[in-house]
């Protein structure tokens, strides 16, 4: 096809400008041919150059458009001006190769010698709209994870002005987004916790800081349900956007924690009844056997000194039955004094007023003074033999000690038949005593022995020897008390020997 | 002989108590009150006295304080006799100037021994 001499051609500049410009150019005749293309053209369309030359416009065109675009042309023609081509429309070219792909055009003309011609500028936008295309699918998709969440979301511009609810958020209120934009969420907080839950929005918005806030919510039933809202700030390129935030009903788990802390204190509260109820019984207790122990002693004097009297009245007349019952009633007297006296000690160890008084004194004599005590307790041609050694004085607390080697030696004496022998040792070093208590009495069983310091515990071949199950209980409780230690071995049948040892006090 | 007096409230321990010492040999007087038996020491002024902590009204210790406070009968050998035998009551006793302590039920040998420590 001739081509005519175009004048721009003369141009040196502009054929420079033409020939370099990255955006592929075409002039286009009234006729619709090509008169010329620019080498990006040209590459962009796949064609040699000068192949385009000359030929109709249309050939860049998808073919189902072609038609199409012969009117449009025909009609920008009789009224030619700069725009840019189908506005809001998608555009799409054909490339030598058959591959259509999307463009943008801008139209020019211009006249040479009476001859309309339309310049057409096209960009390349297959990249543009790729990119688009990913924008929106992505938004797409996360729109779709967030309406599927399970968790209710709203979003907020940098003006507190909430943009977007989910619609998880939009089930649970019943609402539309139309209702909730904005600040129109709002109208189903509770009216007890809005001014709270504003302010706290209000406050960490300023701040830009993360929050967490609790408040109940309407939802779509009327109910007012516990909503825990996360708000986390949002940041494009550093710059601020808003808040995204995430909704939680706890509803449940509050009321669930509600009645849990509900029966936590209802239990405390039955514990500390519970507790007041004990510390009653214990006081009680404590008052009886106290009251107890006063109130017997007053008709035991009187019992003891009466048979004192008789004793006297009647140690003239020298009937030695009336002596023996005399002893006996002195002796049961006794008896239980001592029951009382244990029970009052009990009292006080288990009230912890108990303390330990340490005075020197000489063991030697001690022991004697024991063993003289014990007498009533001695049957016929019972023998107790003491033998100390080392330091002959030592310091600790007598009453504690003596009340342990009575009840050792006396239970000796006890569980011993007649003509036994008790042998008590003691062993005096510069910083403990140590004593033993050994018999040849009716011993421990084996299988009962683990429960021998037990309040109340009495082995069972005690038989009818009297006893409270007291004694060796305040023994250890004494040597406890005093940071001693109280052992014993046992054979039943063969004897039972106890031992304490107990550290002392340096010479005060 | 000596003297002495028993301020005890409970009438069996009192005549009992009473026998008792009267074949010990003592001359015994008895109140059954503290306000009597105040009274008895200062009029009397026995060799000892014998009396009971726990009474009605006037109780042991006020009987104690007040007879060591009288010039007249501050020198008297008190003993304190009672049913409960706490450290503190014996404490308390022997700050008030007791000379001795006995506790209930008392084996008369030993309230004897007790009463003649007192009278040396």
């Amino acid at each position: 096809m001739e081509q005519k001499p175009i004048a721009l051609e003369s141009e040196a500049g502009f054929r420079v400008l033409f020939e370099y410009a990255t955006i592929s150019i075409l002039v286009i005749s009234e006729a619709g041919d090509i008169e010329l293309a620019n080498t990006c053209a040209e590459t962009l369309f796949g064609y040699q150059p000068s192949e385009l030359l000359g030929q109709p416009i249309e050939v860049l065109i998808p073919e189902d458009l072609r038609s199409r675009h012969v009117h449009h042309r025909t009609h920008y023609f009789d009224k030619p001006k700069a725009r840019p081509m189908g506005v809001g429309m998608e555009l799409f070219a054909r490339k030598k190769s058959g591959e259509v792909f999307p463009v943008a055009i801008s139209l020019g003309h211009y006249e040479l010698d009476t001859e309309k011609l339309a310049v057409a500028f096209v960009t390349d936008i297959t990249d543009q709209v790729k990119a688009k295309k990913l924008v929106a699918e992505r938004e797409a998709w996360f729109r779709n994870m967030a309406d599927n969440s399970p968790v209710m979301i709203w979003v907020s511009d940098a003006g507190k002005n909430c943009t977007y609810f989910n619609n998880t958020w939009l089930s649970f209120t019943g609402r539309t987004i139309g209702d909730e934009m904005g600040s129109g969420w709002a109208a189903g907080v509770h009216p007890d916790d809005l001014e709270k839950c504003l302010f706290a929005f209000s406050a960490a918005f300023d701040a830009r800081l993360s929050f967490v806030r609790e408040y109940r919510l309407r939802r779509a039933d009327g109910q007012y349900r516990w909503i825990q809202d996360t708000g986390k700030p949002t940041y494009s390129d550093a710059v601020f956007t808003g808040y995204i935030g995430t909704s939680n009903d706890i509803h449940d788990q509050r009321a669930m924690k509600d009645e849990l802390e509900q029966l936590v204190r209802t239990r405390t509260n039955e514990l500390y009844q519970a507790l007041d109820r004990e510390k009653e019984m214990n006081e009680m207790k404590s008052r009886f056997v106290s009251m107890a122990s006063h109130e017997f002693r007053t008709p035991l004097s009187i019992v003891l000194s009466s048979a004192s009297l008789i004793e006297q009245y009647v140690s003239s007349g020298g009937d030695e039955r009336v002596g023996r019952h005399l002893r006996r009633i002195q002796s049961s007297v006794n008896n239980l004094t001592n029951i009382l006296n244990d029970f009052l000690s009990i009292d006080k160890l288990e009230q912890g007023n108990v303390e330990v008084e340490y005075e020197t004194f000489g063991m030697e004599g001690f022991l004697k003074e024991v063993v003289e005590d014990v007498g009533a307790v001695r049957k016929r041609e019972q023998q107790v033999k003491i033998e100390h050694l080392g330091e002959r004085e030592i310091t600790l607390d007598q009453k504690k000690l003596r009340y342990i080697l009575l009840n050792l030696v006396s239970n000796s004496l006890k569980y011993s038949p007649e003509g036994g022998q008790v042998f008590v040792k003691s062993m005096a070093l510069e910083k403990r005593v140590i004593v033993s208590v050994r018999d040849c009495g009716i011993g421990i069983p084996e299988e009962e022995q683990k429960f021998m310091f037990n309040k109340f515990f009495r082995a069972k071949n005690t038989g009818n020897i009297q006893g409270t199950g007291l004694g060796l209980t305040i023994v250890k409780r004494y040597v406890d008390l005093m940071g001693g230690s109280v052992s014993f071995t046992s054979k039943p049948g063969e004897g039972t020997t106890f031992m304490i040892d107990v550290p002392t006090v340096g010479m005060l | 002989m000596k003297t002495v007096l028993i301020i005890e409230d409970n009438l069996e321990i009192r005549e009992n108590t009473t026998e008792v010492l009267e074949l010990e040999g003592f001359e015994v007087h008895a109140a059954d009150n503290g306000q009597v038996g105040m009274a008895l020491a200062i009029g009397l002024k026995p060799d000892i006295i014998l009396c009971d902590i726990m009474m009605p009204e006037v109780d042991g210790y006020e009987v104690l304080r007040r007879l060591k406070e009288d010039p007249v009968t501050n020198k008297i050998p008190f003993i304190c006799v009672t049913a409960s035998g706490e450290k503190m009551e014996i404490q308390r006793a022997m700050e008030l100037g007791a000379s001795g302590f006995v506790r209930k039920p008392f084996d008369v040998k030993e309230l004897i021994r007790v009463m003649r420590k007192c009278l040396l």
